[in-house]
């Protein structure tokens, strides 16, 4: 099972003074019910045994998004940590009815995956259980929800309910008061495909136009080059041939007009099985 | 992959919140992995399974599939699935002799997606209760069922004439991504 592409765009470590409620981008829900606090560079709910506390993280996010929480101390057997993704709050108290939007409640040592239209989606059980550093991750790409633990894909279904929203934390205490201590909450986009190439950023250097002239070899086809990125040194996990590295030089060698293209270093020699590789020429336009 | 239709029933989950869920969660699907896909608010779930699971089978309002899904529907297969889609207004009349179990359950997937989206967009209710007008004893689509916002679905070219069966039968057609399952099953 592949589990859907991560980027994070906002984060809290709750390292700060201790604090009650969060406060911005952190709010409270319309329903007016009890909060989140930090205690000890912890978030935890307000309250003692059988206590709940919840609260929106009010940072925008695509509509393909994820939401995680770490868990910072001894996971408390009988105690619950909530992430919810594609939320909205319509003043639906969360611990009595449906929340909108979908849902990974951890209790105990079980995961759960909610909609607030239709119930329940999933349940797995965490072998050998929470433990502490442990993240867990609810995202949403498209129609599919995906429910993670450590970044390995427990569960995905298929579900057209919510389309948008964003992102929330919650937690309860035991009866005993225990409470789940959550060390870190990230939030961000999520996709099925690995993120666009950085090297297709159109902001990157553009070294300038290249041009192929004259002609192809016979038996080789006329090569399309493209734009040129500037780079240092091969992506990691690109695959041969690799060209070389284009440097750009400060200012033209003596005896060379402006511009320059730069130097480029092809690699010695065309890796194993590869054909030899007919570049052209290169001219300044 | 194991697939069942099951009931849904309200639950009161650990955390003290009640949410709905597949019947027998709390008996014979205790402490089993699962993923289900619901049919919108009709209390129906398509639940799957990593193993097949004689007790829930056994219980006398689920329909357990056959484990070979690529084994064509008997006369007999028809009959036995119409009985128990029926109450639950579930569309049968795309249901065939020689159709394959599988292309049954994705069938039946696709209108569960599409009743997903009909009724979160009309206020999380059953489509056939609430915003549904009946017409010559035939459920017929609502206005509120129509002019639902198009997005994963469109349902504002459906003929208003016909049943919501035959609406969700149209519509869910427009669902062609794979529909995810347990395990990264897909159907």
């Amino acid at each position: 099972m592949a589990a859907p592409y991560l980027t994070p765009l906002f984060s809290d470590n709750f390292t700060r003074a201790n604090v009650s409620p969060l406060t911005s981008p952190w709010a409270i829900d319309t329903a007016g019910e009890a909060s989140l606090q930090i205690v000890s560079d912890f978030c935890q709910n307000v309250g003692g045994a059988n206590s709940q506390g919840v609260q929106l993280y009010n940072e925008t996010l695509p509509n393909d998004q994820y939401a995680s929480a770490t868990v910072g101390a001894t996971f408390p057997s009988a105690a619950a940590l909530n992430i919810m993704a594609r939320t909205t709050q319509n003043a639906i108290p969360f611990f009595s009815t449906n929340w909108p939007g979908y849902k990974l409640s951890i209790y105990g040592s079980n995961a759960y995956l909610y909609c607030s239209t239709g119930g329940l989606l999933g349940f797995v059980p965490i072998v050998p259980g929470v433990s502490i550093g442990d993240t867990f991750t609810i995202a949403i790409v498209g129609t599919t929800v995906y429910l993670l633990h450590n970044s390995t894909q427990l569960a995905a279904v298929t579900n057209t309910s919510v389309s948008s929203g964003g992102s929330a934390l919650a937690t309860a205490t035991d009866n005993s008061g225990n409470a789940v201590k959550v060390s870190s909450f990230v939030v961000g986009s999520a996709s099925a495909t690995p993120p666009g190439d950085p090297l297709d950023d159109p902001t990157l250097i553009y070294l300038g136009q290249v041009v192929v002239v004259g002609s192809a070899p016979a038996g080789d086809s006329s090569p399309y080059l493209g734009h040129v990125h500037v780079i240092t040194n091969p992506r990691a996990g690109a695959s041969n041939p690799y060209l070389g590295k284009v440097t750009v030089l400060g200012a033209a060698p003596a005896g060379n007009t402006d511009p320059l293209l730069g130097e480029v270093v092809v690699v010695g020699s065309v890796p194993a099985g590869e054909a030899d590789v007919y570049l052209g020429s290169v001219t300044e336009t | 992959m194991f697939y069942f239709l099951v009931p849904t029933a309200q639950a009161t989950m650990p955390d003290g919140s009640t949410v709905t869920g597949p019947k027998y969660l709390s008996t014979v699907l205790n402490g089993l992995t699962f993923t289900a896909i619901p049919f919108g608010a009709e209390g129906l779930d398509l639940l799957s399974l990593a193993a097949s699971n004689a007790a829930l089978a056994a219980e006398p309002d689920v329909f357990a599939f056959p484990t070979d899904l690529t084994a064509k529907l008997l006369d007999a297969d028809v009959t036995n699935l119409t009985n128990y889609l029926s109450p639950l207004n579930v569309p049968t009349s795309q249901l065939a002799a020689g159709q394959t179990w599988v292309a049954v359950l994705r069938q039946l997937a696709q209108v569960f997606l599409a009743a997903q989206y009909a009724a979160a967009q009309n206020g999380g209710q059953s489509l056939f209760t609430v915003t549904v007008s009946l017409k010559g004893g035939k459920p017929t689509p609502s206005a509120a069922l129509v002019t639902t916002t198009p997005g994963t679905f469109d349902f504002t070219k459906v003929d208003q004439t016909q049943t919501v069966a035959d609406t969700l039968l149209e519509v869910a057609a427009q669902f062609t991504a794979p529909i995810k399952t347990l395990n990264g099953g897909s159907l």
